[in-house]
């Protein structure tokens, strides 16, 4: 087999060598293709924030997002500071992250 | 192997002429079928992506039945959800075209309240109204996504079956622009399943924030002043402002345009007069515009089929109103999935852009409307 080969390859005329550089890099355009092309497919999951803001004394505070959260709802969490009730003001979501 | 030895035992110009002849084969092919092999790769591509459409379709579908069975028992669950999802409206007819907003208003009422109806029918366990909304939204979605997929399938198969080399180019151009569509719709079902404020939800957003501003002085609110829509009375600068918001904070967007037409007639019929009219809304921007940047304009700032903005149109030229539109630019995926925070950053500047306005084109003591246009969906 690596005989024929080497001998093949030994013997081979230019226009064949220019045959065989052609298909190969139309295999490379295709791959390249292919690949650009999933990865512009892929689904990213965001990460949401939820911002509050103690009620009593303004100090805010950012956590992930909850389900049943929702702008203007006092969750029932407490302020640290000064036990005040928070309120979600604010919920956005960051730069995504890709999966998969 | 066979054909390499072959090779080999022909001399060096009897194997020229096999490659040339070989070239001038390959080049009659290309002539000939040229069309044909571009069809058949082009057929290729598109098939894959409306394979990972079909994929989103199912995720969407699943999802959303799967959050409708938190609240439901019901058995036949997945046939009525199916129902829904396959479910349509039909357009007026626009051949005789007077009345036709009147129509048109009529036929997506229908519409909206029965899709509404049917969701609540399906839901058995005691829901707060507003999950039920959402779900109802997720449900749009859903078949957004859904019809999309049928629409292009339609076509796809279409091409295969005639061997139509032009529908099948037009499809490898649309198909990579209306696959991010369909992903916006994927993620706006998730986004609407957690109940988070969306891109679209600037204007209700605004409209929150400038009632809640420490400058504003809250001085009446009307809740359902027309349906699913509140008008809120604050006082600010020394001007009277109707702030107009769809309720929340379930997905949805109320009628801004019915309220602001009766805002006004209500107005002239207590003695009183409104001034301005401000608009607040989310516009689709160019690819090379910056999400959250705020372009000022006139007009009504309002999407949807158009009745709304029919509405106002009308009454502000009826009476002569000013009509200012502010718009904030956003892509269609940020538009309909969870907020950005560079949109969410947005609102001060927005506010304050309000502020600017309010000042240079009314007087004291005027009485103006700032309709924040948008889904409610996660702000109360
Ligand atoms: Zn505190």
């Amino acid at each position: 087999m690596i005989n024929y080969i080497v001998y093949f390859i030994g013997d081979l005329s230019l226009n064949s060598v220019i045959l065989i550089l052609l298909i190969l890099f139309i295999i490379f355009l295709l791959f390249s293709d292919i690949l650009k092309r999933s990865s512009a497919m892929k689904l990213s999951k965001p990460i949401i924030k939820t911002e509050l803001i103690c009620v009593r004394c303004g100090f805010k505070y950012v956590r992930n997002f909850k389900e049943d959260d929702f702008i203007s709802k006092t969750t029932g969490e407490k302020c640290e500071r000064c036990g005040g009730i928070l309120r979600i003001y604010r919920i956005y979501s960051m730069e995504e992250k890709r999966v998969k | 192997m066979l054909v390499i030895n072959l090779i080999l035992q022909i001399g060096g110009d009897e194997y020229n002429l096999i490659i040339q002849s070989l070239y001038l084969l390959l080049f009659l092919i290309l002539i000939f079928f040229g069309q044909r092999i571009q069809f058949h790769i082009a057929l290729i591509e598109v098939g894959g992506l409306i394979k990972q459409l079909n994929v989103m379709r199912t995720m969407a579908r699943k999802d959303t039945l799967h959050e409708i069975k938190k609240y439901s028992e019901r058995k036949d669950l997945e046939l009525e959800v199916d129902r829904l999802i396959n479910s349509f409206m039909i357009q007026p007819e626009s051949l005789d075209p007077a009345g036709i907003v009147r129509k048109l208003e009529h036929i997506l009422n229908l519409r909206e309240n029965k899709f509404l109806n049917d969701i609540k029918k399906l839901i058995t366990k005691k829901t707060l109204e507003y999950k039920i909304r959402n779900i109802g939204n997720m449900l749009e979605a859903t078949l957004a996504l859904n019809t999309l997929y049928k629409v292009l399938e339609h076509y796809y198969l279409l091409a295969k079956k005639t061997g139509n080399f032009y529908l099948v180019a037009q499809l490898q151009m649309l198909v990579p622009l209306l696959f991010n569509e369909a992903k916006a719709y994927l993620h706006a079902v998730t986004a609407f399943k957690f109940g988070t404020p969306i891109g679209d939800s600037i204007g209700p957003l605004v409209a929150y924030n400038l009632i809640h501003d420490k400058a504003s002085y809250l001085i009446d609110i009307k809740k359902d002043y027309v349906k699913d829509t509140d008008v809120y009375t604050i006082k600010r600068n020394n001007r009277i402002l109707h702030v107009v918001k769809a309720q929340g904070p379930g997905g949805n967007v109320g009628k801004p345009g019915e309220a602001i037409k009766r805002l006004i007639e209500n107005r002239k019929n207590d003695g009183s007069e409104i001034k301005l009219v401000i608009m607040i809304d989310a516009a689709l921007k160019l690819e090379g515009e910056k999400s959250g940047s705020v372009a000022e304009g006139v007009g009504a700032a309002i999407g949807g089929i158009g009745v709304e903005k029919f509405k106002i149109e009308e009454e502000v030229t009826k009476y002569n109103i000013p009509i200012i539109a502010l718009v904030i630019k956003e892509s269609f995926l940020e538009a309909i999935t969870t907020i950005k925070k560079d949109i969410a950053d947005s609102i001060k500047n927005i506010i304050s852009r309000i502020d600017h306005i309010i000042l240079s084109e009314s007087k004291e003591n005027d009485e103006i409307i700032i309709a924040g246009v948008g889904n409610s969906i996660g702000v109360l």
